[in-house]
């Protein structure tokens, strides 16, 4: 057999070989990693047809609990109100509603102030929060994977847009967000709190802390709770996404219309409690904890 | 040539050899630069309409806008950009980059770095697609058919390259590039 043993060497021996085995060979390599490359192709094919064949499989979404791609110019919009232009807000809009004080341990993770936030999709009140919690936290870090979602239609408010926080992530410098949306808009279960959130749940959402209890339901770092929305948001029902938007930058002079305006005051409310929990660190150089120094509360909202 | 070689009517070169080429001991096949240009010329001119359409307008993308298909919903949503950078540019410089390692020179060489470099990056434009194809249909709930077309392009680049990279092997035993041993 002509090996290639003998072709490199030109000594006749065969090291490593034993008589009558099929030395290695250039034809042994190439077949091999014919068979890797093949069996790479083919795992490629397969993962394509798994993820087209479990979107064919569970069908479009087009129901309630459909979730959309928000446009970057609609969330450049949204962004785009300043640290400033919300506290021009907050000092004319008066809100229905503050965080109360509570005595608790520091609620943190990553050794950073946790803001928790727990709602549901078909919501129409923790949509219009959702507004302003958006605007509030991304003066502190930066969310990705947001997407919007209207409330349900069968409320008293019905039919809000706004954002959800489900499958979105926050990362920042200075607080960590906790989101959990528990239902969908149709009432599926979607996300369950863990067990010292719903312990924080049963201690905290019930008087004489809040009014009555339910969601949405925040948690200050365990400092401040609140219970339900801080302004009526009946006039965003059964608008669209991108017209609030819209409304809130105003064309660059920021929110034009008294709902968006309170989404603003809110967003500073927001800002001024977490300001309290980050010793005044904020992102772009502090500026929206210079706007908001101290805290924007009451004693009691009971 | 060696005999093992010869005889299996392949056209690597042996140990010692100098490889594939015009030297009369090996021929490169001809599909993989064939193959790899086509596909990357198609992609370049795909993704530059779709970076064209961002830097424009992307209502300019002639694509229906209704249901499932929705080219626009796609190319404005949250999804369009990776870190910042939008994913048209990203692909039109993918494909750009592509363009010499295709061409028949690069497929010729046995230079270990632009073999692996040119399977590698078809591997990573492959992970890509599975990100964006997964991003479309399970969180923007539309395809954009451009899209589809460079996601098409780009799997098919990863196989074709593969494949190549195999039939055009030129590594000698011991691992060493044919070249340099």
């Amino acid at each position: 057999m002509p090996s290639q043993v003998s072709e490199r060497g030109g000594d006749g021996k065969q090291p490593d070989q034993r008589q009558g085995e099929q030395p290695p060979s250039n034809a042994r390599q190439r077949r091999q990693q014919r068979y890797v490359a093949i069996g790479a192709v083919v795992v490629v094919l397969a993962a394509v047809a798994v993820i087209v064949g479990i979107k064919v499989a569970s069908g479009t979404n087009t129901g309630l609990d459909t979730r959309s791609a928000i446009s970057r110019a609609a969330l450049d919009e949204v962004f785009a109100v300043t640290p400033d232009q919300m506290k021009a807000a907050s000092v004319y809009i008066p809100l229905s509603s503050y965080p109360f004080r509570i005595t608790s341990p520091a609620m943190t993770s990553a050794g950073k102030p946790e803001l928790l936030y727990i709602g549901a999709e078909y919501c129409p009140y923790c949509a219009g929060e959702r507004w302003a919690m958006a605007m509030a936290l991304n003066q502190f870090g930066t969310f990705s994977g947001l997407r919007s979602i209207t409330s349900t239609p069968n409320d008293t408010v019905a039919s809000v847009p706004s954002f959800t926080f489900y499958h979105a992530t926050y990362s920042s410098p200075y607080v960590a967000f906790r989101p959990v949306e528990q239902q969908t808009v149709s009432g599926k279960a979607l996300e369950t709190p863990s067990r010292a959130e719903e312990a924080t749940l049963r201690q905290f959402d019930r008087p004489p802390y809040v009014k009555t209890g339910g969601i949405p339901f925040l948690d200050f770092g365990g400092k401040w709770i609140q219970d339900g929305i801080n302004y009526d948001d009946a006039a965003l029902q059964h608008q669209s996404f991108d017209t609030i938007a819209s409304q809130l930058a105003g064309d660059g002079h920021g929110p034009s219309t008294p709902a968006t305006e309170s989404i603003a005051a809110t967003a500073g409310m927001i800002i001024s409690h977490l300001c309290a929990l980050t010793g005044g660190r904020s992102l772009h150089d502090n500026a929206a904890c210079q706007a908001f120094p101290t805290v924007i509360s009451k004693a009691s909202n009971v | 040539m060696n005999a093992e070689t010869a005889a299996a009517g392949r056209t690597n070169p042996g140990p010692g050899e100098k490889g594939p080429g015009g030297d009369g001991r090996g021929h490169l096949p001809v599909w993989p630069p064939i193959a790899g240009l086509v596909l990357t010329v198609t992609g370049i001119a795909v993704a530059a309409y779709l970076t064209y359409a961002h830097y424009t307008s992307a209502s300019s993308l002639a694509c229906p806008d209704s249901g499932l298909i929705n080219c626009e919903k796609v190319t404005t949503s949250s999804y369009s950009h990776i870190f910042g950078v939008p994913v048209a540019v990203l692909g039109l410089s993918f494909f750009l980059g592509m363009l010499p390692l295709q061409l028949p020179g690069a497929w010729r060489c046995t230079w270990a770095p632009v073999r692996i470099g040119r399977l590698g990056a078809t591997a990573a434009g492959v992970g890509l697609v599975f990100w964006l194809l997964y991003a479309e249909l399970f969180r923007i709930d539309a395809v954009c058919l451009y899209c589809t077309a460079v996601h098409v392009v780009t799997v098919l680049l990863f196989i074709t390259t593969a494949l190549g990279t195999v039939s055009t092997g030129v590594y000698a035993e011991d691992g060493v590039p044919a070249d340099h041993a």
